[in-house]
């Protein structure tokens, strides 16, 4: 499918975990389709999608800090990215900055796309890409230390 | 310049089982929906209160300066030891039924106030809610932790629990006033037994889920705390003016462990300074547009900046918003990059004026930085695609009096 790779990409980022990233897709498939009659304009549906997957996938992450012992938290996926080390430095980067970078860079949202889907300005939003590479750079210089 | 790779590289393909997983969903959509709709009827706010920024667990010796430090990249600590001087201290400890209170000391520099407290309970096998609130100088400031953002639990399980309080102070208070703060505490615990539910599989049969389901409302309506997947199940809203204490009050959810009441005075220490020669904006006229820097107070605790980017014509205002990706600044003290510092603010959007002019506002905090420097820089930074770039010709260099 089409949308899956897209939907995968946005989970794992927030979640690392395969196991949690399946449960959160379907959560947030099923609450879509609860809730498709709120959705007034159908060209919006994937920024609307998203923003349901991103808010399922923060619900998972509260659950999993309760239950989950601390040494536990720092999951990684079973499948490893191309780059390893890419990702364990962009794990490093605050979440309020990584999710609207990767949205813009990865995903190819525009900024007025990423602040719909995240219910911020578009300042804010240019201003927490901006933060995000800052800490991706330098999570990246820490990685290349011997 | 910095450069960062293809963000790509980062991320693993969807697995084969992921796509299966998803199809199926979409396959059964109907049924699922029917689970789901379920369980949304029966959670309807989660309502819990929100520790400060900083709220950790930890053992002895918390103060305000401890709150406001940092840790390095190399797990170090680091605490603003020049704010020493402006530390007062509070010392007072609250004992209640349950709980005790122990507010440590606090510093105000007539901009922000921040507080440090620490919390005990007895080890017990309930969480608590702690909400506070403070009044500063008769309501001319008021805030309140925990309104509206709720989400934290914390086990009465005998460790202490370190917070702190940092607002921003508006209107301002002037060098020689005192902060008059009256604060409360309330700290919450269920009313009932507390049970937790570790949420339904979505393998379940139909019988199964009507089980749990059923289960799970007939604890609700016995009167018992429950906790769904580490969330409050309970079936709320607050009422205008009301604090999600107050309501879990008033619906008997939970009760009140302990409250505490305390009058602070706290007066401001240092001094805010103007770092604008003579107190008059600065101004940097380039080709198409001028910057003028409006203002630039120093205060122990932060930098406070204003600016103001001006264009010819709304053309030109709009060529140069979409042609810079990201628009902050960055400090430098004597010229070199401070790392620690942090901040917030932002470029206003591009704006049209009533009297016609085209700006662009920028409006900077400031904070957690020490320095010996002599000079501090507002330095202009943006990002073209993955490649970091300063703009010199647009930064202000202002000398620390």
């Amino acid at each position: 499918m089409a949308q899956a790779a897209r939907l995968h990409r946005v989970a794992i980022g927030i979640l690392g975990s395969e196991a949690d990233c399946e449960d959160a897709t379907q959560e947030a498939v099923v609450s879509a389709w609860i809730h498709r009659k709120q959705l007034k304009t159908p060209q919006f549906f994937e920024t609307w999608l998203t923003r349901i997957l991103i808010n399922e996938c923060k619900r998972t992450l509260r659950k999993r800090r309760r239950h989950l012992p601390a040494s536990e938290l720092d999951a990684v996926p079973a499948e490893p990215p191309p780059s390893p080390a890419l990702w364990k430095a962009l794990q490093q980067v605050d979440e309020r900055y990584r999710l609207p970078l990767t949205l813009h860079h990865v995903e190819g949202y525009n900024i007025q796309q990423v602040a719909g889907i995240l219910s911020l300005t578009q300042s804010t939003v240019k201003w927490r890409i901006h933060q995000g590479k800052k800490a991706l750079a330098a999570a990246l210089e820490e990685e290349e230390k011997p | 310049m910095k450069q960062l790779p293809d963000l790509h590289a980062a991320f693993p393909a969807a697995p084969e089982h992921y796509t299966a997983n998803l199809q199926h969903t979409l396959d059964h959509l109907e049924e699922l929906s029917v689970k789901k709709r379920y369980r949304i009827s029966i959670v309807v706010i989660v309502l819990a209160l929100v520790l400060a920024v900083g709220a950790a667990l930890a053992t002895t010796g918390f103060d305000v300066l401890k709150s406001l430090g940092y840790t390095d990249s190399q797990g170090q600590t680091h605490e603003p030891e020049a704010l020493a001087p402006y530390v007062q201290t509070i010392d007072q400890t609250f004992t209640g039924a349950q709980t005790t209170l122990t507010l440590h000391d606090a510093i105000c520099d007539g901009k922000t106030l921040s507080l440090a407290w620490t919390l005990t309970g007895e080890d017990a096998d309930y969480p608590l809610y702690l909400y506070w609130k403070a009044v500063v100088n008769d309501g001319q400031v008021s805030f309140e932790g925990g309104h509206s953002t709720a989400n934290e639990f914390y086990w009465a399980n005998g460790n202490p629990i370190n917070g702190s309080l940092s607002y921003t102070l508006n209107p301002a208070l002037e060098a020689g006033d005192t902060a008059r703060v009256a604060l409360t505490f309330t700290i919450l615990k269920p009313t009932g037994e507390v049970v937790v539910y570790e949420g339904i599989s979505d393998t379940a049969t139909q019988a199964e889920t009507q089980h749990y389901m059923d289960a799970l409302q007939a604890d609700i309506d016995a009167g018992k705390f429950v906790l769904e997947a580490g969330e409050p199940v309970v079936q709320t809203a607050t009422l205008a003016g009301e604090s999600p204490a107050d309501a879990m009050l008033r619906l008997n959810i939970a009760q009140r462990a302990d409250h505490y009441e305390a009058a602070l005075s706290i007066p401001v220490t240092g001094q805010t300074v103007s770092l604008l020669e003579g107190g008059k904006p600065m101004t940097i006229a380039l080709d198409g547009y001028t910057i003028t820097l409006l203002q630039a107070e120093l205060s122990p605790l932060q930098l406070d900046v204003t600016a103001e980017y001006a264009f010819r014509t709304e053309a030109a205002m709009t060529a140069f918003w979409q042609e810079r990706e990201a628009f902050f600044y960055t400090l430098l003290f004597d010229g070199t990059p401070n790392e620690y510092s942090n901040s917030s603010g932002l470029a206003g959007d591009p704006t049209v004026t009533g009297d016609g002019r085209y700006i662009i506002p920028v409006t900077y905090t400031f904070t957690h930085f020490q320095t010996d420097a002599s000079t501090i820089t507002l330095m202009p930074e943006s990002w073209a695609g993955n490649t970091a770039t300063t703009y010199p010709e647009e930064a202000f260099t202002l000398r620390i009096q």
